[in-house]
C-alpha cells in the first residue's frame, strides 16, 4: 500500500510539473535539431555524448532528483501584466497573488542563456545542464496556458465539463489541444511542421527573448476568448466542433518553439550567427 | 486524513490523463496519405502543398472526420462504400460522390477556394475509408437499405464485454498489432518491399475497378467473423482471437498500401501537369 502511495505521489508530481506533454517536448526538440547550424550541432553533440536535443528533450522531467533541476517546478510559467509585460521573478516571488510566486521560468531561461554565452568556460556537465534548461523552458513557454496574467486571475482556474466530468482548461492546452487531433511520433513532428520558408522562419526568430515571450503573452490571450468558464460539452460531437478551433494554433506554437530553440542555440554556439539578446 | 489525501492524489493523477482514441482512424488515414505523398511526382506534390498552405497532405487526412460536425454537406459525405450483396457491384451514392469529387478536382482551376479545399480533403479521406475492410457495406436493394455491415457485436481476445466489430477495424487492428508505429513507420515498411511493377499493377484501372478490388479483398472480414443472430449470447458471439488479428493486420496493411498508391495516382493525374 505504501509503495502504491509513493508511486501515485510521484505520478501526481510529474503530472503537475511536466508542462507540455512528453511527445510534444520531443517533437519540438526534433524540429530544433533539424534547424541547428553544423557548428551549433557540434556543441550539442559534444555536450550530450553524441545524442540529439530530441533524445534529451525530457531529461529534466526524467531526472527529478537531480540537484541541478531542483527548482524545475518554478520553470513552467511566467507572470505578465495587463500590457503583456514580464513581471520580474523577484517581484512575482513576493506577490500576494500566490500563483505568481512560482512563475520564474523567464529568469531561469535567461540565467542559462547568460551561462551558455560563455559555454567554452563551462564544464561538460554544466554545458549539458544549461542546454537541458533552455530547451525545456523555451518549449514550455510556447504552451499557451503557461502564462499567468495579472489581470485575468479567474481564467487560470477555468474548467470545462465534458461528458459530465470537469477538466482543467489549462491542462487542455498541454496535451489535448494537439493529441486530441494528431498522434505523431518524433520524426512526424518534423515532417509535418518543419516546412516554413526561410523568410518566415527569420521573421519568427527575430527579436529578443523578451520580445518572444511578451509577444506570446499577447497572442495567447486568445485562448480565453474561445470558451466560457465551466462551459459544458454535452457530447463528443460538441467537443469535436469546439476542439477544431485549437489544433492549427497549437501546431503553430510547436513549430515556432522548435525554430526559436534552434535560433537561440545557433546564436550561442555559432560565431557566424547574430546574437539573440535577452532584453 | 491519509485516506482522503490518497484519494485526492489518485483523482489528480487520473485528471491529468485525457481519453485516447488511436487506430485505423487517424493512424490509418495518415498512413494512406503518407504513402501517397511518397509516390507523388514533384510537380503534383508542389501543387497540392501550395493549395494546402505548405502543409503535407497527411495533415488533412482526417479533416473530414474532425470537421464533419460543422457543416451539413460535410457530414453527408460517406465514410463507407456500398455493394450489392449478390452481384458484388457498386451501389448507392458513396462511389458516385467520390467520382464526382475527382471530376471536380480535375477542373480545379475552376473551383472556388473553399470548394477546392473541401473536395481535396474528401478525396484524401475517402480513398482511405473506401479501402478499409470495416467500411465495406452490403445492400440487397440497390443501396437504399444496408443488409450487412460491421455494426454487430463480437468478442475480442479475452475481453469480458462485447465490442462492436466496426470498432475493431476503426481502432483495433492497427493498435493491437503495431501500437508503437507511426505513419512514417508504416509508410517506410509497406513501401520497402514493393516493386515499380507491383505499383503499376495496383494503380491500373478505374476508381470503380479499385473499389471492386477493395470489396474482394475485404470479404474475409465477414467470412472469418460472420454476423451472429440478434439473440446470440455473449458466449455465442464470434470470437476475434490473436490469430485473427494477425490475419486482419495483413489485410489492413495491404489495403492501406493500395489506397495510398491509388490516391497518389489520382493526385498525380490531376495536379502533376
Amino acid at each position: 500500500m505504501k509503495r502504491l502511495f509513493t508511486i501515485l505521489c510521484a505520478l501526481a508530481v510529474v503530472g503537475v510539473s511536466q508542462g507540455w506533454e512528453r511527445s510534444i517536448h520531443t517533437g519540438i526538440a526534433a524540429i530544433a535539431d533539424a534547424n541547428l547550424t553544423p557548428t551549433a550541432r557540434e556543441v550539442v553533440l559534444k555536450a550530450f555524448d553524441g545524442n540529439s536535443l530530441a533524445m534529451n528533450a525530457t531529461y529534466i522531467y526524467d531526472n527529478p532528483h537531480n540537484e541541478a533541476f531542483g527548482d524545475s517546478k518554478l520553470w513552467l510559467t511566467v507572470a505578465v501584466n495587463e500590457k503583456n509585460q514580464l513581471i520580474p521573478a523577484k517581484k512575482a516571488a513576493k506577490s500576494k497573488d500566490a500563483a505568481l510566486n512560482n512563475a520564474q521560468a523567464f529568469e531561469a531561461l535567461a540565467a542559462s542563456v547568460r551561462a551558455l554565452s560563455k559555454y567554452n568556460t563551462l564544464s561538460k556537465q554544466d554545458l549539458a545542464n544549461h542546454i537541458y534548461r533552455v530547451v525545456t523552458i523555451l518549449t514550455d513557454l510556447h504552451c499557451p496556458s503557461h502564462y499567468l496574467y495579472t489581470d485575468m486571475k479567474a481564467e487560470r482556474d477555468w474548467k470545462y465539463n465534458l461528458n459530465k466530468k470537469d477538466w482543467a482548461y489549462s491542462k487542455f492546452w498541454e496535451k489535448e489541444a494537439h493529441s486530441g487531433s494528431y498522434h505523431w511520433f518524433t520524426a512526424e513532428f518534423v515532417h509535418q511542421l518543419n516546412r516554413k520558408p526561410a523568410d518566415e522562419v527569420k521573421a519568427l526568430t527575430s527579436g529578443t527573448l523578451t520580445s518572444w515571450v511578451e509577444g506570446n503573452a499577447k497572442t495567447y490571450r486568445w485562448i480565453y476568448t474561445l470558451i466560457t468558464p465551466n462551459e459544458v460539452f454535452k457530447n463528443d460531437k460538441a467537443w469535436r466542433k469546439w476542439k477544431n478551433k485549437s489544433y492549427d494554433f497549437t501546431n503553430e506554437q510547436i513549430a515556432v518553439a522548435g525554430y526559436r530553440i534552434a535560433a537561440l542555440l545557433n546564436s550561442l554556439f555559432d560565431a557566424e550567427v547574430d546574437n539573440i539578446d535577452i532584453k | 486524513m491519509k485516506r482522503n489525501l490518497f484519494l485526492a492524489i489518485i483523482c489528480a493523477a487520473l485528471l491529468g490523463t485525457a481519453p485516447k482514441a488511436f487506430g485505423w482512424g487517424r493512424e490509418g488515414h495518415a498512413t494512406v496519405a503518407y504513402i501517397a505523398e511518397c509516390n507523388l511526382t514533384p510537380e503534383a506534390k508542389a501543387k497540392v502543398e501550395s493549395i494546402l498552405g505548405n502543409h503535407s497532405i497527411v495533415y488533412y487526412a482526417s479533416w473530414l472526420d474532425f470537421h464533419r460536425v460543422e457543416h451539413k454537406s460535410w457530414d453527408k459525405r460517406a465514410h463507407t462504400c456500398f455493394f450489392d450483396i449478390n452481384t458484388r457491384e457498386l451501389v448507392g451514392r458513396p462511389h458516385k460522390d467520390l467520382t464526382e469529387t475527382i471530376d471536380l478536382l480535375s477542373n480545379y482551376r475552376e473551383l472556388t477556394d473553399s470548394a477546392l479545399h473541401v473536395n481535396l480533403y474528401a478525396l484524401l479521406h475517402e480513398m482511405g475509408d473506401f479501402h478499409c475492410p470495416g467500411h465495406i457495406y452490403y445492400s440487397d436493394d440497390g443501396g437504399k437499405t444496408l443488409c450487412l455491415r460491421t455494426s454487430y457485436k463480437v468478442r475480442l481476445l479475452d475481453d469480458k464485454n462485447p465490442i462492436k466489430y466496426h470498432k475493431i477495424w476503426d481502432s483495433g487492428v492497427l493498435n493491437h498489432n503495431h501500437a508503437t508505429w507511426g505513419y512514417m513507420d508504416y509508410g517506410h515498411i509497406l513501401l520497402s518491399g514493393i516493386t515499380e511493377e507491383q505499383k503499376a499493377e495496383i494503380t491500373k484501372g478505374t476508381l470503380a475497378d479499385w473499389l471492386m478490388d477493395s470489396e474482394r479483398c475485404s470479404r474475409i472480414v465477414y467470412e472469418l467473423v460472420p454476423k451472429p443472430d440478434d439473440t446470440a449470447t455473449f458466449e455465442e458471439l464470434p470470437h476475434v482471437d490473436r490469430n485473427m488479428l494477425n490475419r486482419f493486420d495483413e489485410v489492413a496493411c495491404s489495403q492501406m498500401l493500395k489506397a495510398g498508391l491509388r490516391l497518389a495516382a489520382v493526385l498525380n493525374r490531376i495536379f502533376g501537369e
